[in-house]
This record gives C-alpha cells, sequence and structure tokens, in this order.
C-alpha cells in the first residue's frame, strides 16, 4: 500500500478505484480490501465453522463487492454498506446448506409461545405476531434477543451464533435458546391466565 | 418434534421479521449521534437491537487465538487473487489442496487435467476458466464518456460529456473527494461551464470528483456516468 493510499479513508479508495485506469484501480482496490480481509474473513469463519467453506464465502463476498463498488454512493460508511453485503451472501449461503446435507442439526421442540395457539383467523394470527413481538421484546435480555434474532428470525445454525456473537459459556447458544424459550412459556402461561380470568368461557 | 413446531417456528420467524418501521443499516449505523431518529423503534424492537449489535460486532470483528490461523490463511489468499489484478474465479477445492512440485508433480498436474477434462465433459459443465477482467467487472452501471478526467494542467472551465440518446436534460454535481457538493448544476447542453467562485476552489494537488446524470422530458434519471475524478497538478517550484 502506498502512503497516499494510506491517507485515503475507505470512499476515497472506492472513487479513486472508480475513477483510475485499471494499474491504478487495482491498487486502490487492494489497498481498500486489505483493510477489510480481517474482518470479513473472521466473520466468514465463525459463520461456516471450516475453513474451505469460510474462503469460498470470503471469496465470493469480495467478489460481489468489487462487482457492486459503482453502486457505493458513500451515503453509508463502507463497512455498513460491506456489512449489507456479508450479511446477504452469508444468508444465501447458509440457505445452500439443506441441499448438501448440512442441514442444522439443533433443532429442538418449541413446546410454547403461541399465545393464541387455536386461532386459525387472520386477525388472531396477526395479535399472536404483535404479542410474541412484544415478549420477546419486554423478557428476553440482550443477549437472548440477538440469539433468538439469529436462529428464528434468521434460520443461523446456532453454533454459527455461539461463534459470530463470541458467546464463551459451555452451551454457547443454545443455553440462551433455552433461558429464552422458559421466559417466554412463562410469560404466554401468565397471559392466557389472566386472559381465562377476564373471559372464563373463552370465547375470542 | 411437535407437530405445533412449523405453526410456532412460523409464528417466530414473522415476530422477528423486519416490519416497515424498523431501522435500515444506515440509520442504525447512526444511532449514536444526537439527531437519530430511530430511537423510540429500536428501543421496542428486539430485531433492530439485535441488528444493531451484530453489525457492530462485524464491524469490530478480530479474530481469536483459536480462529487466527485460519483466517490469515484466507486472508493471503484472498490478497494474492486480488493483487493479481484480474480476478480468476477460485479454483476448485479439490485441486486447492494440490502442491505440484518438479517433474513428477507437472506429471501429476498434467494427470489432474486431464481427469478434471474428462470429469468435467462427462458432467456435461465446463468450467468457466476466462479471468473476469477487473474493469468489465464493477462497470455495473451504464457508462457515457465525460471530461475532463486525470490530471488537468489548469483548472478547467467546464464539464463536458457525450449526448444521450433520449435525454432532455442532465444533472451534473461536482464533489469534493468526501463527496461533498461543492456545486451543481441543471442544463440541457452538454457541457456546464464552472462559476468563477466555484473554480476558486478547485485548487492544484485537490482532487475533486464529479458525475452527470441524464433524464427524460420527465425529468427521471435514465442514465448516469461513472463518477469521474480529475486533479489540477502542482505547479513546480
Amino acid at each position: 500500500m502506498t502512503r497516499e493510499h494510506r491517507d485515503l479513508d475507505d470512499a476515497e479508495l472506492v472513487a479513486l478505484y472508480l475513477a483510475s485506469s485499471a494499474s491504478e484501480g487495482t491498487a486502490a482496490l487492494t489497498a481498500l480490501f486489505g483493510r477489510h480481509y480481517e474482518k470479513v474473513v473472521t466473520w466468514c469463519v465463525r459463520m461456516t465453522g471450516n475453513r474451505d467453506d469460510a474462503y469460498d464465502l470470503a471469496q465470493g463476498i469480495f467478489l460481489r463487492v468489487q462487482r457492486n463498488l459503482a453502486s457505493f454512493r458513500g451515503q453509508a460508511k463502507f463497512t455498513t454498506w460491506l456489512y449489507a453485503i456479508v450479511r446477504s451472501e452469508c444468508m444465501t449461503f447458509l440457505k445452500a446448506r439443506p441441499a448438501r446435507g448440512e442441514r442444522a442439526q439443533e433443532e429442538e421442540a418449541l413446546e410454547v409461545l403461541d399465545p393464541a395457539a387455536n386461532a386459525d383467523d387472520t386477525l388472531s394470527r396477526e395479535r399472536s405476531v404483535r404479542m410474541v413481538r412484544e415478549l420477546i421484546d419486554v423478557e428476553l435480555d440482550a443477549v437472548e434477543k440477538q440469539v433468538f434474532t439469529l436462529h428464528y428470525g434468521e434460520d443461523v445454525p446456532i453454533a454459527s451464533i455461539t461463534r459470530l456473537l463470541s458467546l464463551q459459556n459451555r452451551s454457547g447458544a443454545k443455553a440462551f435458546i433455552v433461558s429464552a424459550r422458559r421466559k417466554l412459556a412463562r410469560a404466554v402461561a401468565r397471559l392466557r391466565a389472566t386472559e381465562l380470568r377476564l373471559n372464563p368461557l373463552g370465547d375470542r | 418434534m411437535t407437530p405445533t413446531v412449523p405453526r410456532q417456528r412460523r409464528l417466530l420467524r414473522k415476530a422477528l421479521s423486519s416490519t416497515r418501521e424498523c431501522a435500515t443499516l444506515l440509520q442504525l449505523e447512526r444511532l449514536g449521534e444526537p439527531d437519530a431518529r430511530v430511537w423510540e423503534h429500536v428501543a421496542s424492537c428486539a430485531r433492530c437491537q439485535a441488528e444493531w449489535t451484530i453489525l457492530s460486532a462485524f464491524e469490530s470483528a478480530t479474530p481469536l487465538p483459536g480462529e487466527e490461523q485460519d483466517v490469515n490463511w484466507i486472508s493471503r489468499r484472498l490478497a494474492e487473487q486480488f493483487e493479481s489484478g484480474p480476478l480468476a474465479k477460485a479454483r476448485p477445492r479439490f485441486l486447492r489442496s494440490l502442491q505440484f512440485r518438479g517433474a513428477f508433480g507437472f506429471a501429476s498436474a498434467a494427470l489432474v487435467i486431464v481427469a478434471a477434462t474428462v470429469f468435467f465433459l462427462r458432467e456435461g459443465s465446463v468450467p468457466d476458466l476466462k479471468p473476469l477482467d477487473a474493469r468489465d467487472a464493477y462497470r455495473s452501471e451504464p457508462l457515457f464518456s465525460a471530461g475532463p478526467t486525470g490530471d488537468q494542467d489548469t483548472a478547467p472551465a467546464d464539464l463536458r460529456w457525450a449526448a444521450v440518446p433520449g435525454a432532455a436534460s442532465y444533472s451534473v454535481r461536482l464533489m469534493e473527494v468526501d463527496r461533498a457538493e461543492v456545486w451543481t448544476d441543471e442544463t440541457s447542453a452538454t457541457v456546464a461551464a464552472l462559476p468563477p467562485d466555484v473554480l476558486a476552489r478547485v485548487v492544484p494537488g485537490k482532487p475533486m470528483l464529479w458525475q452527470v446524470t441524464a433524464k427524460d422530458g420527465k425529468g427521471f434519471a435514465i442514465v448516469q456516468s461513472q463518477v469521474q475524478r480529475f486533479k489540477v497538478r502542482n505547479k513546480g517550484p
């Protein structure tokens, strides 16, 4: 990396890359990517759990970044723009895993969590969604929310979540899933009991 | 697994998916700023809170002791690939792990190439070995020629570009290198003269960026140039 490149911020390197000749552009790209390899590759290693998959994933990410640099407008930080691509490529990678016979093994029964379990109409289902959203926000702590969002919202395997969030406890993200489910189960039970007291005939 | 699991999983997925009120990544990035308007929503949205934390975790991601070796290995290989200019596609994984040395290595390599060729032909899937051209790869936007670009002896009096078929007007922006807007103009011509007060800001050694957008008769953008860059050379002593 030249001194000139060191003095430029990410957005300036992108602008330089886009406006330069091929050789100068490559130098700017090298400088730009050199700043972000560690972060992106670390993320990929944590997401995949093995070197070969992480390499393929990281390579796909930087290829996509290179191809789309012209769409970087500099409104967001480059790392935020980069994260959007990393996130999207990681989700594509995870979706492809079941096809490779690598479906997450940690699937467990969900025993609770539907405040309107017998409801079939759309209104009640919408109500359930809203209530679960509120319960998650009120009942869970920060790490439980992150684990829940990644696992149930994005289908990220528990082992990947443990690595991504650098969870150091013995059973990793699984412990947070278990504790979160317990909290939600208690909250749903409380809700049902309250509803039953207010509406003993159970009509909805 | 109980029969209700798919239903409950769907419920959770919906409860944890983003809504119209959820913050964009750009808004999350600016959450620390005093005038952030999305705090109210984020404060009561588990998904946004999680997304914000995960974005922060990504930005500060550094390898743990057990990850360093893999991260360094991959980073080195990526750097080698991208430093060599035009980016070639990844080698198949089974080739990546092989090392070829000496005459035996040459014979082994030839054997592997023959075997791979037979394999791919049999599978009816010919690998695309043509390297991508780095300059073509990222030019996803339409391009039309525009000047000035590169180093200039004097500050350019105007910005010029080629006419775009169907364009009724052009919007041109002059920016500093951090994309702060210096000057804009709307014109139906294919040239925009830089006013004296703008020219005064185009000083030797300072890179300037500019971009022109062609618009149709209704004012909708139809094509945009790449960001152009120019600089007035520093004068010698």
